[in-house]
């Protein structure tokens, strides 16, 4: 009991369960009230939504449909890591090539993702090509600035032993820059995921895509089907839940001399 | 093999902002004008073959700033430095932080570290293991080979980066406070390790310190500085057999020597 009652995974149950509870009863006294103070019609109970999402996962696909918003989220985060990284380090290690691209990353930075919406569906064209190239674009940006970040970084004293033993450029690179920027560049992609996320379900549901989490939550909305709306939320929440632990989980693997 | 290094006439002057501008610099502007700020003057000393020399100065009279120009990081304003009739960028130079936490690599273990050393000396790759090892046993550190260089307390953390210094096989090794933030026991102990080494590998040795017993306890010859600008105010010779026990600091003769430097330190601070 003692051991329970120390562990840390006993309160990241208890407070999810104490929420549903209370929802559960908050829902029920207002549906019950003979004059609800939140009309019927906006209020699911905790039963309501669990019994809609048994429902979407069962017969209405609603897990093929996560896996596609979940694909589209990470092709696209994947593509931006894979541009941003090398480009936030180059930026971060040549002043020519910083002061050459400055301007752009920070004119970009300046211009919302919505705003960039338009011009992707010229581009793409109307589905999820678009919405990748948003999350591309969005998460891109947070990518090469933390990198930038994570070189300047660079413990000065390491960097004068390093010229000290006379190490090569390459070297120098390899064997200092790169894993001493880990943690920012980490701390980037992990902020780039979650607002990924974002992007992504946002994007659908004004993007004409057919399937997705947005897609389900706002076709739930228009329709008021109150429940499945809330379940399609739920599930959003707990994928970015578990998209950042998997985040952190890799991030303590890689940099396993971090905070220590 | 060691080198002698030929000090001739080194002389450091920066060019700093000036107060208002330098807060211009900090708000990343170029700040317009800067005044000359000389931090060493005229520099001229011939350190020998193999000695031990410590150098005993106030803050600010240009002490890291004359290694920095010995390893070749920064260029002196005028005047030369030679490490064995060649240029400093020829000499091969170890050097000791005061900060291991930072001039070291936490995202290795202790061996990783000084095989760095052996990396940037280009040896292959099968010998590093065996002989950073032999380093590291040269300091006794060999039992804490694998362990993470974060998990190191600060005494091990500072031999295993002396074991660095010395892997690197250097010409002249410069050691810029390197115990200062250890306590007194430890310190004895990394005193003892390191001039172990030291009449091992006879490699020229300059040492910083801001404690007297140290520095006179280590040392062939005590350089005692002037402060604004830096510049040598008197080169003491210790003449103490070695090996030297540690209790030599209780000594009489070792107490007059400590108050001849005590005395030059205190006359180059006063205005
Ligand atoms: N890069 C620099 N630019 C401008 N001034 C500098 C620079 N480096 C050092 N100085 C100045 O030169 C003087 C000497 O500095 P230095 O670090 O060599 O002193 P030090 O003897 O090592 O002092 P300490 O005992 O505090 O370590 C100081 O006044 C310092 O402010
Ligand atoms: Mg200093």
């Amino acid at each position: 009991m003692k051991r329970l009652l120390n562990s840390r995974y006993f309160y990241a149950v208890v407070g999810p369960v104490a929420f549903v509870f209370l929802w559960g009863i908050l829902a029920s006294l207002n549906n019950s009230a003979s004059n609800p103070p939140v009309p019927k019609l906006f209020v699911a109970t905790p039963q309501e939504v669990g019994s809609a999402l048994w429902r979407l996962f069962g017969e209405e696909g609603l897990f093929g449909e996560s896996l596609q918003t979940l694909q589209r989220l990470i092709i696209g985060f994947a593509i931006s890591a894979a541009i941003g990284i090398p480009l936030g380090l180059a930026m971060g290690y040549f002043t020519k090539v910083y002061y050459s691209l400055e301007f752009f990353v920070d004119f970009l930075r300046s211009i919302p993702a919505a705003a960039i919406f338009p011009l992707f569906i010229l581009i793409f064209g109307i589905g999820s090509p678009s919405i990748m190239a948003v999350v591309t674009y969005a998460c891109l940006l947070i990518i090469v600035v933390n990198t930038i970040y994570g070189v300047r970084n660079v413990k000065e004293l390491r960097l004068m032993s390093a010229r000290i033993m006379k190490l090569s450029k390459l070297d120098m690179f390899v064997k200092i820059i790169l894993p001493e920027s880990l943690s920012y560049i980490f701390a980037g992609l992990r902020i780039a995921i979650s607002y990924g996320m974002v992007i992504v379900i946002f994007s659908e549901m004004f993007i004409g895509v057919d399937e997705g989490l947005g897609r389900r939550i706002i076709d739930a909305q228009t329709v008021y089907k109150i429940d499945e709306m809330y379940g399609a939320i739920v599930v959003t929440g707990l994928i970015g839940y578990g998209l950042n632990k998997l985040a952190l989980f890799a991030e303590k693997r890689v940099i396993h001399w971090e905070g220590k | 093999m060691p080198a002698s290094i030929q000090i001739t006439n080194v002389s450091k002057t920066y060019q700093v902002a000036s107060d208002e501008q330098s807060i211009a610099q900090k708000l990343g502007l170029k700040p317009k004008d800067r005044k000359p700020f000389q931090a060493i003057s005229k520099i001229n000393i011939k350190i020998p073959k193999g000695s031990f020399t410590t150098i005993f100065g106030p803050n600010g009279s240009g002490k890291s700033t004359l290694f920095k120009i010995i390893s070749g990081l920064e260029d002196p304003s005028s005047g030369s430095v030679m490490i064995n009739n060649q240029s400093v960028s020829d000499a091969r130079i170890g050097f000791v932080f005061q900060n291991y936490r930072d001039s070291m690599l936490t995202w290795r273990s202790a061996i990783g570290n000084v095989k760095l050393a052996l990396e940037a000396r280009g040896v292959p790759e099968n010998e590093r293991h065996d002989l950073a090892l032999e380093y590291l046993k040269k300091v006794n550190m060999a039992h804490i080979a694998n362990k993470p260089f974060y998990s190191l307390s600060g005494g091990q953390a500072q031999l295993v980066s002396i074991a660095r210094a010395f892997a690197f096989q250097p010409d002249v090794l410069l050691m810029d406070e390197p115990f200062s933030a250890l306590d007194f026991q430890t310190s004895l102990g990394m005193m003892e390790a390191l001039l172990k080494l030291w009449q091992e590998e006879k490699i020229t040795t300059l040492f910083i310190s801001h404690d007297i017993d140290e520095a006179v306890y280590l040392a062939d010859q005590v350089m005692v500085l002037n402060p604004n600008p830096g510049s040598i105010r008197k080169v003491i010779p210790v003449d103490f057999k070695r090996p030297r026990p540690i209790s030599l600091i209780s000594d009489k003769k070792f107490f007059e020597v400590r108050s001849k430097v005590l005395e030059e330190f205190r006359r180059g601070v006063k205005p």
